[in-house]
């Protein structure tokens, strides 16, 4: 099987960027395993409970807030919508009341940490992104370079953009002109070639 | 002027080499240009607006009206920049501007001679008025007139610099360093908030770095700042304007990041654009001291007293030697005491008979030789003031009896104090009348989320500005939800002679018949002088708000800082009512004039706006292929072999089509997946054919309409399970069409159970296209391609370079054709095995314009057929309309005006001779007038390989009864005259025999 | 900057929304064939001076459509509902 090549699979080069001194950012990409949303109507959370159990979920968290369990994660994105990572093939799940959508190669995962990730953010979208308003385990949908994106917290100071693929290079580039002055870091351990791991 | 040996703010033990007009200053750390410049004896700094004349430094602050200059050189030079607020630093080069040839030999100059023909409503009068039927002379006028009246050059050359855009988010913004905005602070960080602190100078203490170093008030600075500084939730912001107040309690600052160094650091911002989301703000912005209006007032030499005691005290320089001050208030005694103090022979001129006592005891104590009842009428000198003309004056500021003239080489003035309340008058409007200060403040109404504090607010002694600032912040913090107490105000410390005290509201000093001595300027930015708003009067001007737009008062950079009490009470005067009677006007962001570079931060060149590429762009790219912009997209355009220009290489990439086989990148397609169980009842409404019918694995071309009947789009939607369907949409049109469903489906058709998501991203799609197209795709994926296996619009699934894939039968191009939708991450991969494989078979990539070729030789619509002005009926596509069904737009399709029968029909047109089409040419009939609109234009144009000939499609009227006819085709914009025979825009196969292979 | 409070995400700029449409119209059913109808719904707008109700889209969010009260004289922001739930809240509304 051929390897799923990365959006940025030539815009990415491992290396040390902008001012001297400190990193106050890290940035690379991480592959994706396994992406698909499940939507349904009235009786949603009633159809989802099924497939949510099955992969160890409990409720596929609020609007704010991602559910996580093992390698699974789950962003309730819109009422009746929920978009999770590290599933298996849902399509089996499709009924009357559900239906899933592969979005595997529609995304790519940016990773943005260190010290100064959330002033970075800040100067890129429009939400509070300080820690008293964007704890680790919550998420946010809001624009970057006028594309929409899905802003998860991982940690105290890092962070996953999921970004539609095709846009993928133009927002990496706004990242790159914005994280200059903080002096950023791209590590050369990452394998921005490949988007996405097959999970089966 | 002079440096003084000792005192000041400044650092002397860091000397900065810095220059003006090729003139070395002597220039330490903390100084300003202007501070530099008086230190160095620069008394003439530029030319004014309309009548060239010498203008110097006028103030101390952002008000400044007179000393603006050139600031650097290179990619870095800065008009108009405010001599007053640009903070000194080693290597600054400033030179003088709106001067030729010189600053101290102005040529333009005359205009001062020429005075009574740029009075008050200058252009209107002389070149709307005579001239009202045509504006030649107007235009022809203009070019002169903007190159004489002018402000500085800007650079054209690229800004080198970066600038950033930041938001920010918190309880309470207090917008003012000074005591008013640091007890604001510190009520609302003790209480818990989470506080912006944001002061424009580049140091904290407003008013205070006034007074002589060492004075009680430093020390009151001093603990404050420590104070913020150990609050963590207190972040202060120097060198940082709020220059905008908005909706939503959001403002608009700058800070500059680096506009105090030469360059700056490698990667560093010049400049950093913040929008904060404030619950709550406190206004603690002070007060502007106003000018007073005599003759010559704006002679270089005549200043704010405020200023010239700034100038003493923050910065060690004593800006004259024999000082006339001239003032209606007790706070210019401040002024002319430290003065005398300093060493200088000062007269003092108070307009008031009886100044309190306590001012004049100040005023006599330090030496000051005081002139009660009396006014300057008139400031003598030329480029430099040499004396001042004095006079005893009534209460109105009338002459009273002789006048006599003293030496002095600078005329201090005082006419009392502005708050500055741009930001509340920004989001407010009008603010309202404070008596006892003469100036307008806000109204206080508690429920604004902004609140004026101190000086601002015309408070009356520093108490009560301490008092208001703590006040307002604590408040401001409680409203946010902060938790905690602000606990005690700070207490006061000895000042000098509040400002707010004793104002005796008189601002001109006229003869006893009310005239000038000398022309007596209210606004010196835009040189409007008093007997412009006297003759603004006479005319009938009214109102505040035209007398501003004819005399053009106070719409100038500094928006009217200084000119706008002074011109509110003449016109009060001369209307015989009182000031608040008169009105005023309201005030626009941006407060300081501000960078257009700090707004646009990364947002420039290519990144103007995002960029989107196809999964498989990069191999266009390597591959040579020229790229063209398509919406956000970049699309190959056409892979020039050798040095082919454009049209060689379309036309040999259309031609292979027909020929061998082509393939071309098609992602760009909006693809959005429809799903649920009422997925075909969803696509019955918004499409106008039926798809109840659509069998699992067959594909249906649909279009669609707007609720108002015209064409939104069209494109194949596939069934890929029972409730499971893959629209396609054109790649203008995807957001607009997603978009769309979303809303339909979320307002009034809840009752259908459908999701739309975009796949856009998702799939990678490659249309494979010409007669060996079929023998291709079978030798790749091993799959059986028949006719019979996969007929016209149907799909089925393959594999190829081992990767799953959907071939789609459809053709756009009129040939044998599939589409193959690749997952985007095997794009790349698999292009790269149709492209391997295709050696054989002669395949070549092809890019859009051969496409486009392609697809006007069909007589396929596209984005220029489909313009949002077009019917089913206008483009021939009324047949697919089902008649047994409602859909989007059927009810208003049938609106009369769009069934006209001579509404504008496609139609194809055969161009005569060898030269192409343009489209938007306008179409008339053979032997009629080239007048008017004409009976239609033409859309798409192409060379047709197929045909032979140029061809294209337009839209004409009566189109289907005009087959056979000649046309001629009018390109007014580039001049191109040809005609056209009217054919069927089915140009090639219309049988539409060769799609099946 | 108006700032819209969007039921899924919270308070946000209007740079993430697009302005939609007049809330205040409702569409025909699909089977009215009145010509009418469709010209009131497609074209005939009030202007109003004061509170008016509009569909915003958070299209950089949760892609939700949403109903907004908004004064066109002050821009003061009302409520704010998903427009799904739309019709609900306005009959919770008027009880």
């Amino acid at each position: 099987m051929a390897e799923a090549l990365s959006p940025l699979h030539h815009t990415i080069t491992p290396g040390r960027y902008g001012v001297a001194g400190d990193v106050g950012i890290t940035l690379g990409t991480r592959q994706i395993a396994g992406l698909w949303q499940i939507a349904g109507w009235q009786g949603f959370d009633r159809a989802a409970a099924p497939v949510l159990a099955a992969m160890g979920l409990h409720d596929g968290g609020s609007y704010r807030r991602a559910e996580q369990a093992g390698a699974v994660t789950a962003w309730r994105i819109a009422p009746d919508k929920i978009l999770i990572e590290g599933a298996p093939d849902l399509s089996a799940h499709s009924s009357d009341d559900l239906v899933t959508l592969d979005l595997g190669h529609a995304r790519t995962a940016i990773t943005l940490g260190g010290a100064a990730a959330r002033d970075l953010l800040m100067q890129l979208c429009a939400v509070d992104c300080s820690a008293a308003a964007f704890a680790p385990g919550a998420f946010i949908q809001t624009g970057i370079h006028h594309v929409g994106v899905l802003i998860h917290c991982t940690g105290p100071d890092s962070f996953d953009i999921l970004v539609p693929g095709t846009w993928a290079e133009t927002i990496w580039e706004a990242l790159h002109h914005n994280a200059l002055p903080h002096g950023y870091e791209v590590s050369a351990d990452n394998n921005s070639r490949i988007s996405r791991t097959n999970p089966t | 002027m002079k440096r003084l040996p000792s005192g000041g703010r400044i650092d002397r033990s860091a000397p900065l080499n810095i220059r003006f007009d090729g003139r070395t200053l002597p220039a330490f750390r903390g100084d300003t240009l202007s501070s530099a410049m008086l230190a160095g004896g620069v008394s003439l700094v530029g030319r004014s607006f309309k009548y060239h004349r010498p203008r110097g430094i006028y103030s101390a602050g952002v008000e400044e009206p007179g000393a603006m200059v050139h600031l650097r050189d290179g990619p870095r030079h800065e008009p108009n920049v405010r001599a007053t607020v640009a903070e000194a630093f080693d290597g600054l080069v400033a030179t003088s501007q709106n001067a030729w040839p010189s600053l101290s030999f102005d040529i333009g100059a005359v205009n001062n001679w020429l005075g009574p023909f740029f009075s008050a409503g200058f252009y209107y009068k002389t070149f709307i008025g005579p001239f009202r039927r045509s504006t030649w002379f107007w235009m022809m006028c203009e070019t002169f007139i903007r190159k004489a009246a002018g402000m500085g050059r800007a650079s054209y050359m690229e800004d080198p610099d970066q600038y950033e855009k930041r938001n920010a988010f918190c309880d309470v913004l207090v917008i003012g360093g000074g005591v008013a905005g640091l007890s604001a602070a510190l009520a609302a960080g003790r209480a818990g908030a989470q506080v912006l602190l944001v002061e424009q100078d580049f140091e904290l203490g407003g008013a205070v770095l006034s007074d002589p170093v060492g004075s009680a008030g430093d020390d009151w600075v001093a603990r404050a700042r420590a104070e913020l500084q150990a609050l963590d939730t207190v972040r202060i912001l120097t060198r940082t304007t709020a220059f905008g107040a908005y909706d939503g309690d959001t403002y608009g600052l700058v800070e500059r990041v680096s506009d105090h160094v030469k360059v700056p650091v490698a990667h560093q911002l010049r400049q950093r654009y913040w929008l904060v989301r404030a619950k709550r703000a406190v206004m603690a912005t002070g007060a502007i001291e106003r000018p007073l209006v005599f003759g010559g007032n704006d002679t270089p030499g005549v200043m704010l007293a405020e200023s010239v005691r700034s100038y003493l005290n923050r910065f060690a320089v004593l800006a004259g030697q024999t000082i006339v001050v001239a003032t209606n208030n007790n706070s210019a005694y401040a002024a002319a005491a430290d003065l005398a103090g300093a060493g200088a022979d000062v007269t003092l001129a108070d307009m008031r008979t009886t100044p309190p006592v306590e001012a004049r005891t100040l005023a006599e104590t330090a030496g000051v030789r005081l002139l009660p009842g009396h006014g300057v009428i008139e400031a003598r000198g030329g480029k430099r003031v040499t004396g001042a003309r004095l006079v005893p004056v009534d209460g109105t500021g009338r002459a009273q009896g002789a006048t006599q003239t003293v030496k002095a080489d600078m005329i201090a003035v005082s006419g009392g104090w502005t708050p500055v309340v741009h930001l509340w008058s920004q989001r407010y409007g009008k603010p309202v009348f404070h008596g006892e200060g003469a100036c307008f403040i806000p109204d206080g109404q508690d429920s604004h989320p902004l609140q004026g504090a101190g000086t601002a607010m015309a408070a009356a002694s520093l108490s009560e500005v301490i008092a208001q600032g703590f006040d307002r912040g604590a408040e401001a913090a409680q409203a946010a939800g902060a938790p905690g107490d602000a606990g005690k105000a700070p207490d006061g410390f000895a000042c000098r002679p509040f400002w707010q005290n004793g104002l005796h509201p008189a601002w001109a000093v006229l003869t006893a018949q009310g005239k000038t001595l000398g022309k007596a300027f209210v606004d010196f930015q835009h040189d409007v002088k008093i007997s412009d708003i006297d003759q603004a009067h006479l005319e009938g001007y009214v109102s505040v708000e035209h007398l501003k737009r004819y005399t053009t008062l106070g719409m100038a950079t500094d928006q009217g800082k200084l000119s706008n009490v002074n011109a509110l009470s003449r016109m009060a005067e001369l209307r015989g009512k009182a000031i608040p009677d008169v009105g005023t006007t309201t005030f626009r962001p941006p407060f300081t004039p501000i960078s257009i570079g700090s707004l646009v931060g990364h947002e420039h060149g290519r990144h103007f706006r995002p960029t989107r590429l196809s999964p498989i762009h990069q191999w266009h790219v390597e591959h040579g292929a020229r790229m063209t912009e398509a919406g956000a997209w970049m699309r190959p355009w056409y892979y020039p072999q050798y040095a082919e220009d454009l049209c060689t290489a379309y036309i040999r990439e259309a031609a292979h089509v027909r020929a061998h086989v082509g393939m071309v990148d098609v992602s760009t397609l909006g693809k959005i997946a429809v799903q649920g169980p009422d997925a075909a009842e969803f696509l019955n409404r918004i499409y106008v054919n039926g798809w109840k019918t659509l069998a699992v694995g067959r594909l249906r071309y649909g279009v669609m309409l707007r609720e108002d009947g015209f064409v939104l789009d069209d494109g194949a939607t596939a069934r890929l399970g029972a409730q499971d369907y893959f629209m396609s949409t054109t790649t203008a049109n995807a957001a607009k069409v997603l978009a769309f469903a979303e809303h339909l489906l979320q307002t009034a058709w809840k009752d259908l159970r459908v999701h739309v998501t975009t796949v856009t991203d998702q799939w990678a799609a490659i249309a494979v296209a010409g007669p060996k197209a079929r023998a291709l795709l079978a030798k790749v994926s091993g799959a059986d391609l028949g006719p019979g296996a996969l007929p016209n619009n149907h799909l089925t699934h393959a594999m190829i370079g081992g990767v799953q894939v959907r071939i789609h039968r459809m053709s756009y191009s009129g040939e044998l054709a599939y589409e193959i939708y690749v997952p985007a991450g095997y794009g790349r991969h698999v292009w790269q095995a149709l492209h391997d494989a295709g050696g054989a078979f002669d395949l070549r990539p092809y890019g859009t314009e051969a496409m486009g070729a392609l697809r006007i030789e069909k007589g396929h619509v596209a984005g220029p057929e489909l313009d949002g002005r077009t019917t089913l009926k206008d483009l021939g596509l009324e047949g697919f309309a089902s008649s047994k069904k409602p859909f989007v737009g059927s009810v208003l399709q049938q609106r009369p005006v769009l069934e006209d029968p001579q509404r504008p029909t496609l139609v194809g047109l055969e161009i005569e001779g060898d030269t192409g089409a343009k489209p938007g040419a306008l179409l008339y009939a053979a032997k009629a007038d080239a007048k008017g609109h004409g009976d239609g234009w033409v859309s798409s144009t192409t060379y047709s390989p197929a045909l032979g000939r140029y061809i294209a499609m337009g839209l004409l009227k009566n189109g289907r009864t005009r087959k056979g006819d000649v046309v001629r085709v009018e390109d007014f914009v580039g001049g191109q005259s040809l005609t056209a025979r009217v054919v069927s825009h089915h140009f090639f196969d219309p049988e539409g025999e060769r799609k099946n292979g | 900057m108006i700032r819209i409070d969007c039921p899924v995400c919270g308070l946000r700029d209007e740079t993430e929304f697009t302005y939609g449409a007049d809330a205040s119209v409702t569409r025909p059913a699909m089977e009215d064939t009145g010509m009418q109808h469709w010209v009131d719904y497609v074209f005939n707008r009030d202007n109003p001076r004061g509170w008016h109700r509009e569909y915003w889209h958070h299209v950089q969010g949760c892609r939700q459509w949403l109903v907004l009260e908004r004064n066109t004289l002050t821009h003061q922001i009302g409520t704010c509902h998903l427009a799904r739930d739309a019709d609900l809240a306005v009959k919770e509304a008027a009880k």
